[in-house]
């Protein structure tokens, strides 16, 4: 049995081999006959038994164990604990028929070997979406980032199942791999909201920006570009009142990057800073650029997500850098990519401030010093005094329907947040251990003087920082400037045939749609012997969506919740109304999307005019 | 004081005696005291030093039922609820693997508090002043069967062993429930056979 599972198991896993050789027996397990026959197992330390599967009949516990979970309409699961496999191969029976990914964290190589020799897993092993992942291995972040690389980061919905003995077994690390499945189930669950909440609008700036994506570059075309140069990432927490006045000094002496939030604030006490970041194109964003005096901008770089709102970004008087965020709209800019340059990627947690310090990063920059990046509620305020969001504690806790906790800050203490700040801040203590590991010369500052405890970074005021790391004058961010000024688009003629093509591919959803929308109808008022009839043409109708949406870059996003839904069973009269409110939506968003590829179209055919005749009077 | 005594057929002199006293005595009489009532306030779990500082009583109630009354009463009971506490059961096992843990270990102290009751029951026929003329074998099996049923389960919940209480739950507890309702229903046909069979 163990040559069998072991030979399907290495196609896939050939370094298990090794560490499956190495494995010695652990004096703490007991591997024994259950009365029913099968093995079970008990973990003994200390004089105490704990049992790891049931010592009467470790398949009939398994069954209850799974027949009891609700993973119904669940697209991913991740199992921690193997033990012996019964759960295991209990679950996978269930799933294994409709596609689930199941991904199953190892808590014991010994336990592992032995479950090998009693029972075949050879149909698990050999399934295609199933992932193993070694308790031993994962490193601070590389859990949910094997997991997050194999899994849709928005639209996915996975459940976590913790086998009932893990708790018992006093594993090492447990508490971190507790820690990091709840951050990657936190992350989809945000991720998904925020879509829901975001996507149609998300898509309406993306799509406008298509024919800015094109001439403009990315940050891939600026990377390394500050190099052992000092960068300062300015965000609008309210400690940045404290020493807001110190960044004049650090002028042209390191560069400057602040978040949108802080942008008014800081203009109000004349600092210009290098770069503004923008990420989320969401309305409440653009209070920051209301009544703003563009005058003192012509210099400042914006870097923005391609979520970000076009107008804002058509008006902006200095040069515009794209900071493409991964994971929302990937096939749209490989798309964008085919035919003109690689515009570069930013891995973010969420906030315009992940966005900030990992541009710096790229760049290169050493130290990244954080400033005004509180997360949490220094003083009871939520922001720096001057920002569009600037509130107490009590009004904000009134106001927002998030959930409130308590951190430690910089000083040890008991300091108010919020969860999504929170998680703003875990992403940081992830992200910052994660880049030591590549870079571990690399220095990260906290020059916040107040707010949350960011792990990994040296407590310094700014005064500081500015004594010891900006002292010399630097052209560095000239030659930035004059870099990004004179990036010369590289996209073909292609592009307008792809634009065709795509709205091609798109008109035929939209008819789809209009079909759809008639057969629900129909459905309605049918005779009982049409209902099958007409299910099965549903049914072949979102077949055809389904092909042309999984080709059409400019498939509506903001649908695919329900589109998933739709995927499970037509047959079903509660699906009715969904399918009504899908076809509805599909066609609303197609042609929209139609209606901006073309002016997209139009803007591209116009520059490209005006350049023929630059060129020609040059 | 005046005592009032309810519930027994047999003349009861009160005067001069403590209120333990009257307790035995009606005890010895074959009934089981329900309850004590000192000037209208239940006094029946109280402590001496409790009872002491109520003093002076004026009026002291005392509630007493005749012990096969009570035996059938509770038989009766016993007969309807073990059924539904058997299938009550296996959702302590569900709730404690599946993630529900702090559900399951309310319910399997809730659980407890019935075990805790049938225990005493089971004590109370075992105790030398009871003499019942059942199936002695069969009584002493069960209560072998019983008390190693038990402190297994203790042993499982003071190692938190979810899986094992789960397996003790269905393997072992539950049958030992079976065959206390086979007890329970064979001693139920003897009182109500009316056969003497308890002195």
């Amino acid at each position: 049995m163990l040559k069998k599972n072991l030979e399907s198991l290495l196609v896939k896993y050939s370094q298990l081999e090794q560490e499956l050789n190495k494995v010695n027996k652990d004096s703490n397990l007991e591997v024994f006959p259950a009365r029913n026959g099968s093995m079970t197992a008990l973990y003994k330390k200390e004089g105490k038994s704990i049992y790891i599967h049931s010592r009467y009949d470790p398949e009939k516990e398994a069954e209850r164990f799974v027949s009891n979970l609700n993973i119904e309409g669940i697209d991913s699961i991740i199992v921690l604990g193997f033990g012996l496999g019964y759960h295991v191969k209990t679950l996978f029976n269930k799933i294994r028929d409709k596609g689930v990914k199941l991904f199953v964290i190892i808590e014991d190589l010994y336990l592992f070997k032995r479950a090998l020799s009693y029972n075949d897993f050879t149909d698990l092993f050999t399934y295609e979406k199933f992932y193993l992942i070694l308790f031993e291995d994962p490193e601070k972040t590389e859990l949910s980032y094997i997991i997050q690389s194999k899994i849709d980061h928005i639209f996915e919905k996975i459940q976590l199942i913790e086998l009932p003995f893990i708790n018992n077994l006093e594993l090492e690390n447990i508490d971190h791999i507790r820690e990091e499945l709840q951050y990657i189930l936190y992350t989809q669950l945000a991720n998904n909201a925020t879509v829901t909440e975001r996507g149609a609008e998300w898509e309406k700036n993306i799509l406008g920006n298509l024919a800015l994506l094109l001439r403009k570059p990315g940050v891939g075309y600026v990377q390394d570009c500050f190099k052992d140069k000092t960068a300062i990432i300015v965000a609008a927490g309210p400690s940045l009142n404290k020493n807001i006045h110190l960044l004049k000094k650090a002028k042209g002496k390191a560069i400057i990057i602040a978040v949108d939030a802080v942008l008014k604030r800081l203009l109000a006490e004349d600092i210009i800073p290098d770069i503004v970041v923008v990420y989320d194109g969401y309305k409440y964003t653009l209070k920051y650029f209301e009544g703003l005096d563009y005058s003192k901008l012509n210099d400042v770089i914006l870097l923005s997500s391609h979520l970000f709102y076009n107008h804002v970004l058509e008006e902006w008087p200095g040069p515009l850098l794209f900071a493409p965020v991964v994971g929302i709209a990937d096939d749209l800019l490989y798309w964008v990519e085919k035919t003109s340059d690689y515009k570069g990627r930013i891995s973010t947690g969420g906030s315009v401030a992940h966005l900030a310090f990992m541009f710096a990063w790229q760049l290169k920059a050493n130290p990244i010093v954080l400033v005004g990046q509180d997360l949490a509620f220094t003083d009871d305020t939520t922001h720096v005094s001057g920002s569009a969001y600037h509130r107490n504690i009590d009004e904000e806790m009134r106001r927002s329907n998030k959930l409130f906790l308590k951190i430690k800050d910089i000083h040890g203490n008991d300091v108010w947040t919020r969860n999504d700040f929170y998680y703003y801040l875990v992403w940081f203590n992830r992200m910052i251990s994660g880049l030591k590991n590549i870079d571990k010369d690399k220095i990260f500052i906290d020059a916040t003087e107040g707010g949350a405890r960011i792990e990994g970074t040296e407590l310094m005021s700014l005064e500081e920082v500015i004594n010891v790391y900006c002292q010399e004058e630097i052209d560095t961010v000239e030659e930035l400037l004059v870099k990004i000024c004179s990036y010369k688009p590289v996209f073909s003629e292609e592009i307008i045939k792809e634009i065709n093509k795509e709205v091609d591919s798109i008109r035929k959803i939209n008819k789809l749609a209009s079909d759809g929308l008639m057969l629900v109808d129909y459905l309605i008022d049918c005779e009982a012997e049409e209902i099958k009839d007409i299910y099965n043409k549903i049914d072949s109708l979102n077949r055809e969506i389904i092909k042309l949406g999984s080709s059409t870059v400019f498939f509506e996003s903001a649908l695919y919740k329900l589109y998933n839904e739709i995927k499970l069973s037509s047959h079903n009269p509660e699906i009715l109304r969904n399918l009504l409110e899908f076809y509805n939506n599909l066609h609303i968003g197609s042609e929209r999307a139609i209606k901006m590829l073309s002016e997209q179209e139009e803007k591209l055919k116009r520059e490209e005019k005006k350049d023929e005749g630059r060129n020609i009077r040059d | 004081m005046k005592v009032e005594i309810y519930g027994i057929d047999f003349e009861l002199e009160t005067e001069g005696y403590t209120v333990d006293e009257l307790i035995e005595i009606i005890n010895n009489k074959g009934y089981v005291v329900l309850d004590i009532i000192a000037d209208g306030r239940d006094i029946s779990n109280m402590s001496d030093s409790e009872i002491e500082a109520l003093m002076p009583i004026k009026v002291l109630e005392i509630n007493a039922k005749k012990v096969e009354e009570v035996l059938l009463e509770t038989l009766a009971g016993m007969k309807e609820f073990i059924p539904d506490f058997i299938g009550n059961l296996d959702q302590i096992s569900v709730d404690l693997t599946i993630g529900k843990e702090e559900e399951g270990y309310n319910k399997l102290a809730l659980a407890m508090d019935t075990l805790d009751w049938l225990n005493q029951f089971l004590s109370y026929l075992n105790s030398p002043e009871i003499v019942i003329k059942d199936n002695l074998k069969e009584r002493k099996a069960l209560l072998q069967q019983w008390y190693e049923t038990i402190h297994a389960l203790d042993e499982a919940l003071d190692n938190q062993d979810k899986v094992l209480i789960s397996d003790i739950i269905e393997y072992e507890l539950k049958p030992v429930l079976e065959n206390y309702l086979k007890y329970v229903r064979d001693l139920d046909s003897i009182f109500t056979g009316k056969e003497g069979q308890y002195s």
